[in-house]
């Protein structure tokens, strides 16, 4: 009897041993940024000023989940999809401390830090495809610093952009979004695509790029929430907010103004099956969620 | 001789791109026997697109050609090797012309970058590309 005991308990325990180390192998972030300076906004990325502040929309994970693959980096958090060879989605803070004078880097280069054995995407991946390497955390958004900056130049950061989408309306949405920064707002970002299929400068639709190991959307969105600029952010997150939600088609006869494809975040959601804003409280969740921004 | 200098240029820029959020081809064209007091004048002229306000830059070229090697990522080696041929190219202009400049016309997403030189026989070449910066 005293035997039985004893194995029960030991393979209770060896059963609590293993839901342990899988409930960290999902819930811990993967510390996988390939640089190692910190930026003072993101230390933590679910603390005030975090990146992930208002939550995980994906439930993103680890390496079990390798089309929601959290990748926790210093300068931004993302969902990456292995099998689209793109993020799902990427999340970030910014503030007056992140726009500085450092020039772009611009050096393209494949993620290293991907799980061992994943497809890394090239910068020369996406040549003569069409599409543009598209940002999903800008360059623009990360100046502080060299190291900042060239966080951004991530291939895992990357999407493919029909050329008039990222360089005339994506564009304009970027530079309206640090407009606000610099007017003495700090705004929390989340960036993303779905779908497949978009219209770059090659005409037709193209569904994948560099040999099928690269997807590209048919849709392109972000969700901006604009707060004075302040602390304990989370607490000042109100109904009254604003919060700008666009969702924009991948192709190159889009129009420039970012403003026509402005929804609902409550539409995003129905398109991308995700869960934004989850770290605030329903009611607000709510009313925010319901909001089509007009200004 | 104008002929020639273009003719072998163009077969130096063939495949050769530059890489930002898009890849850009480069083309060569003469711009003359060009006074030095003239060239930034016909640079912005010739490369700012109408109603645009574009503001010319001027860069150091070893500067210039330097960056393109150091950004390229050692692990694709397509794009090791395209920056190969720029450092090529600056050798070529440095051995056959003087005066090199390189220039930047910035203030949209698209940014037009030139590079000049003067031939022996006093007629400048512009290599013009474009990048692009979101």
């Amino acid at each position: 009897m005293n035997r039985t005991i004893k194995q029960f308990y030991v393979m209770a325990m060896l059963c609590l041993v293993i839901a342990s180390c899988k409930k960290e192998n999902q819930l811990q972030p993967a510390d996988n940024s390939a640089l190692s300076s910190k930026s003072l906004n993101a230390v933590n990325a679910t603390g005030d000023d975090g990146n992930l502040l208002l939550g995980n929309p994906s439930g993103a994970g680890g390496v079990s989940l390798p089309n929601n693959y959290l990748m926790t980096k210093t300068y931004y958090t993302l969902s990456y999809s292995r099998d689209r060879g793109t993020p799902n989605w990427v999340s970030w803070h910014i503030q007056a401390s992140d726009l500085g004078s450092t020039s772009r880097t611009d050096g393209f280069r494949a993620d290293t830090s991907l799980p061992s054995g994943w497809y890394q995407v090239q910068n020369s991946s996406y040549t003569g495809s069409g599409f543009d390497r598209g940002h999903n955390c800008p360059s623009g958004d990360r100046t502080a610093s060299t190291d900042s900056n060239a966080a951004t130049f991530l291939m895992t950061n990357m999407m493919p952009q029909a050329p008039n989408n990222n360089q005339q309306t994506w564009a304009n949405l970027e530079n309206y979004t640090r407009s606000l920064v610099k007017a003495g707002s700090e705004v929390y970002v989340i960036c993303g695509s779905y779908g497949q299929g978009g219209t770059g400068s090659l005409g037709g639709t193209t569904k994948t790029i560099d040999n099928g190991k690269v997807t590209v959307p048919s849709n392109i969105w972000k969700i901006i929430v604009v707060l004075a600029d302040g602390s304990n952010d989370l607490s000042r997150i109100t109904a009254s907010t604003r919060v700008i939600a666009v969702n924009t088609p991948n192709i190159n006869s889009i129009n420039t103004d970012w403003k026509t494809y402005r929804t609902s975040v409550k539409n995003i959601e129905t398109a991308t099956g995700y869960n934004f804003l989850s770290s605030l409280p329903t009611a607000v969740q709510t009313a925010l969620k319901q909001k089509v921004d007009n200004l | 001789m104008e002929n020639q200098i273009l003719t072998e240029l163009s077969a130096r820029l063939q495949g050769l791109w530059y890489m930002s959020e898009s890849e850009a081809p480069l083309t060569p064209q003469s711009l003359g026997n060009l006074p030095k007091d003239q060239l930034d004048e016909k640079i912005t002229g010739l490369f700012t697109p109408e109603s645009s306000s574009l503001t010319l830059n001027k860069l150091d070229p070893a500067v210039f050609f330097n960056d393109i090697v150091a950004a390229a990522d050692p692990a694709d080696q397509i794009i090791v090797q395209n920056a190969a041929k720029f450092t090529e190219l600056y050798a070529y202009l440095k051995n056959n012309s003087t005066d090199i400049n390189v220039f930047r016309l910035e203030g949209e997403s698209n940014i037009p970058i030139i590079i000049t030189s003067l031939f022996p026989d006093g007629e400048v070449i512009a290599i013009s590309t474009y990048s692009i910066e979101t």
